[in-house]
């Protein structure tokens, strides 16, 4: 008989209302055997005590319903953001602040790069940096020979130096859109949007959908799971090709891997049909640590870009309403073909036109399919309102609201896109929980960072960088916030039954924090230490 | 390498897209042509024409080619331009609800393409309705204000009212833009693919104080075949007033075993050797909409042709 391990810990949380709290767990076969204190194997016939938790807090390992595999792979590129951030080899990037700092870096960085090499960076939010606008002169300090991008963290904008622009054949002739002038008229050397960026991106061989798939890809998204005390982490958004397949079932395999893998099938550009049949032959291919199956549907664009789709009275700059993706009629076809197959779908939509529009097609599948627990989901739905929520739960629906925008993008969307008001009411936790909608609240890493302590922070907090409280009256506690990290989240993507709470029979997946969340004043919350996690029984802690 | 030149084919669901993108591939205009679709099996291509099919691209027997966009547009865009050889002009079908603005953003970035034009596509009978539709209007509203050329489908089915109400919208929300009528999708290749939209224009822009309709409405004709013309009798054709002719041109072999393009603007006429090219002889007019009868032209053209 396999070994029954007895971990002792400071506190466990086991988001189990029966038992809320726990010191021991008792860890058989990969999963949780029994929950409670120091005797609870006895039953069992007893196990072996392991203390290395003993000044820890254990909670379910977190579930990032909404991220993205580069996640891990960016780091290929030289990190030039803000914060303070670790990579998932565990090196520490301080943040920079100043282009003097930005610079040394980047000098440091094309020191070592092999000749011939681009440089590329990302990880720059132009939000939290003082000072001039980052332009091609300050990065052709760093090198006048080596072609330089820095990818903005948004990733709709880029900086390049006077050698990329050089190579894209850009010039005083260019008249595209994205293409920004200094006040003199000369290249800014900042690209909007891929149209712009897109020439650039080719000549330095920035092919990012690379370091969305591979092993390398892969296993890196591992090791920053582990870090930030993830163990089941969508990619919200993958082609799932016949050779992607095989690498991610080899690599999601293998004895050491540390992260269940729920790759979303990306649908918009398939026939509905075609889409849905394609879901179906993944999903039979699924295995434990890789769960295939569920699709991702895009409707509009984002907020910040003026690409949502709003409802009235839409941007307070008066700009015009959104893009849809794909035409409304089709994407009411395609949702009704993915139901009707019975596949869940996770649908991107950012303004409150897009997830009206999203629910009456979920309303319309669900009267010509009825077909019972579906758990589709809202993906962002940020701007959704009480009207919505209620809809939602009536109808089964569930969001994953995208709480680290109150933070990343708070202020702007206060100042600039939809006003104080509807800001307040963004991502309204609040509101889902209390009209009875599951809750799960994400990062959509790269577009923020991966960690599900900062997206809880937001979500009880609501602060902004410039001090603002958007909405006091939509904050959760910090218990509703786990809930929203583990058991919410693993309700939206269907593996609450394996996954989510610390109870007899599931995954032994948890998160090793180094201090307890329900003991620490809610603004420490995203301070946490995240000593690693335990996935299936396995121990992945330095 | 020169740029290759982009034409931008948008319009909503059902408006004739595939249509219009099915007639420009089955056609015999003998350029190597690559269109980018969302989904080949839309444009239902006959299968004699298909040559090879290979994940995400059709090769036609003609040389052109159809890729699919799949999820990724910019992609696509890389993958066409790595070919060997390269098309000798891309088509974009852009989606029902894209802006074409922003698709062609890149055309106008990138340095190895050069965008030609924006084609849009409007259905006679449904265009009404869509623009009123408060989830659509907005979007429709700005394809048509990129547009250079309007292309009208369905005019033959459409009630007069609803044409008239149609003629006062696209005179109000694109000015500038030449109207064709394309029922079935019929439209001559060179209009899609030249930038004869600008050349189409009665007087060159000026400043805008004002609102009125420069564009107007335009009918094609087109021939490809194996004829051969007889010199004179073409000469003589291309000279001849012809009600509402704006232009003709075409590549012909001649009785004599030559070959010769021609062309006429207005009344200028010109007439010179050429080598032959790949294709068939083939020949292009527009006409104003109101005054030009493809019929008639059709019926003179028959009669300068020989037999080959
Ligand atoms: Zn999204
Ligand atoms: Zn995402
Ligand atoms: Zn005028």
């Amino acid at each position: 008989m396999a070994e029954t391990i007895l971990y002792a810990a400071r506190r466990i949380i086991t988001m189990e209302p029966t038992q809320p709290y726990a010191t021991h767990v008792a860890v058989r076969d990969g999963r949780i055997l029994a929950v409670g204190g120091p005797e609870i194997a006895e039953v069992w016939g007893g196990a072996r005590l392991d203390e290395r938790f003993r000044d820890q807090v254990l909670l379910p390992g977190f579930v990032e319903a909404h991220s993205h595999m580069m996640t891990g792979a960016l780091w290929t590129y030289l990190y030039c953001g803000n914060v303070d951030r670790t990579d998932p080899d565990g090196n520490l990037w301080p943040g920079v602040h100043t282009v003097d700092d930005m610079i040394d870096r980047m000098k440091g960085a094309i020191a070592k790069l092999p000749a011939g090499q681009p440089l590329v960076c990302w990880g720059f939010d132009p939000l939290f940096f003082a000072g001039d606008r980052l332009n091609r002169h300050h990065l052709d300090q760093a090198s006048a020979e080596v072609p330089i991008a820095v990818m903005h963290q948004s990733f709709h904008l880029m900086t390049v130096n006077s050698k990329a622009l050089e190579m894209a054949g850009y010039g005083p002739d260019t008249n595209a859109e994205g293409v920004v002038r200094l006040p003199d008229g000369s290249l800014m050397g900042e690209l909007q949007e891929m149209g712009a960026m897109f020439p650039v991106m080719r000549r330095l061989n920035m092919a990012i959908r690379d370091i969305s798939k591979g092993e390398h890809a892969i296993v890196q998204y591992g090791k920053a799971a582990v870090q930030t005390g993830v163990t089941t982490a969508t990619d919200l958004m993958a082609d799932l090709a016949d050779d992607d397949v095989a690498t991610l079932l080899d690599v999601t395999g293998r004895k050491d891997y540390p992260l269940r893998l729920v790759p979303a099938l990306g649908v918009i550009g398939l026939e509905p049909k075609a889409a849905a049949a394609r879901a179906l032959e993944l999903r039979a291919k699924s295995t434990d640590m890789l769960r295939m199956g569920i699709c991702k549907v895009m409707t509009d664009g984002s907020i910040q870009g003026f690409t949502a789709r709003v409802k009235w009275p839409g941007y307070i700059g008066g700009q015009p309403n959104g893009l849809w993706n794909l035409e409304p009629a089709r994407l009411k076809e395609l949702v009704k073909t993915l139901h009707a197959s019975g596949l869940n779908m996770q649908v991107h939509t950012n303004g409150d036109e897009a997830s009206d529009f999203i629910l009456d097609c979920f309303e319309e599948a669900m009267w010509e399919h009825p077909t019972g627990d579906s758990r589709h989901t809202l993906q962002h739905c940020q701007m959704a309102g009480e009207d919505q929520f209620y809809r939602a739960a009536r109808l089964g629906v569930c969001v994953n609201l995208f709480a680290n925008h109150l933070w990343y993008y708070g202020d702007a969307h206060a100042e600039f896109t939809v006003g104080p008001d509807r800001a307040a009411r963004m991502n309204a936790c609040r509101s889902a929980l209390d009209n009875g909608v599951t809750l799960a609240i994400h990062s959509d890493s790269p577009v923020t960072p991966l960690g599900p302590l900062h997206v809880a922070w937001c979500a009880v907090n609501r602060i902004t960088p410039k001090g603002r409280v958007l909405g006091a009256n939509q904050r959760l506690s910090v218990m509703e916030a786990l809930h929203a990290i583990t058991l919410g989240a693993a309700r939206t993507l269907k593996l609450d039954r394996e996954v989510g709470s610390i109870t007899p029979g599931k995954a032994a997946d948890f998160a090793v924090l180094g201090d307890d969340p329900l003991s620490l004043a809610p603004e420490a919350l995203r301070d946490i230490p995240v000593l690693g996690t335990v996935q299936g029984g396995r121990v992945f802690v330095k | 390498m020169s740029p290759i030149p982009v034409t931008l084919i948008a319009g909503y669901l059902g408006a004739g897209k595939t249509t219009v993108l099915n007639h420009l591939l089955s056609d015999s205009h003998g350029l190597r042509i690559c269109v980018l679709v969302n989904d080949f099996g839309e444009i239902a291509l006959d299968a004699d024409l298909i040559e090879n099919r290979s994940g995400d691209t059709l090769a036609l027997s003609n040389g052109c080619m159809c890729c699919t966009i799949g999820d990724d547009f910019y992609d696509a865009i890389d993958r066409i331009l790595r070919l060997d050889p390269r098309p000798e002009h891309l088509v974009i079908e852009t989606s029902g609800v894209a802006d074409p603005f922003k698709v062609g953003q890149v055309a106008l970035a990138e340095p190895d393409l050069t965008l030609q034009g924006v084609v849009v596509v409007v259905d006679a009978v449904n265009f009404g309705a869509s623009l009123a539709d408060a989830f659509l209007g907005e979007t429709l509203r700005n394809q048509i204000a990129t547009a250079g050329l309007v292309l009208v489908t369905k005019s033959d089915i459409a009630p007069q009212g609803a044409l008239k109400q149609l003629r006062a919208t696209l005179a109000e929300l694109a000015p500038e833009a030449v109207r064709l009528v394309a029922d079935y999708g019929r439209v001559p290749a060179e209009m899609l693919l030249e930038p004869l939209a600008l050349r189409l224009r009665r007087d060159e822009p000026h400043a805008h104080g004002h609102h009125h309709d420069h564009g107007a409405e335009y009918r094609g004709w087109v021939y490809s075949g194996d004829g051969l013309a007889d010199p004179a009798a073409l000469d003589a054709l291309i000279k001849a007033p012809i009600p509402g002719l704006y232009r003709l041109k075409g590549l012909m072999p001649l009785t004599d075993g030559s070959w010769c393009s021609f062309h006429r603007a207005g009344v200028q006429s010109d007439r010179r050797p050429a080598p032959p090219p790949k294709g068939q002889g083939r020949a292009v007019a527009v006409g104003l909409a109101d005054r030009f009868d493809p019929a008639q032209l059709q019926s003179a053209w028959d009669a300068i042709l020989r037999n080959a």
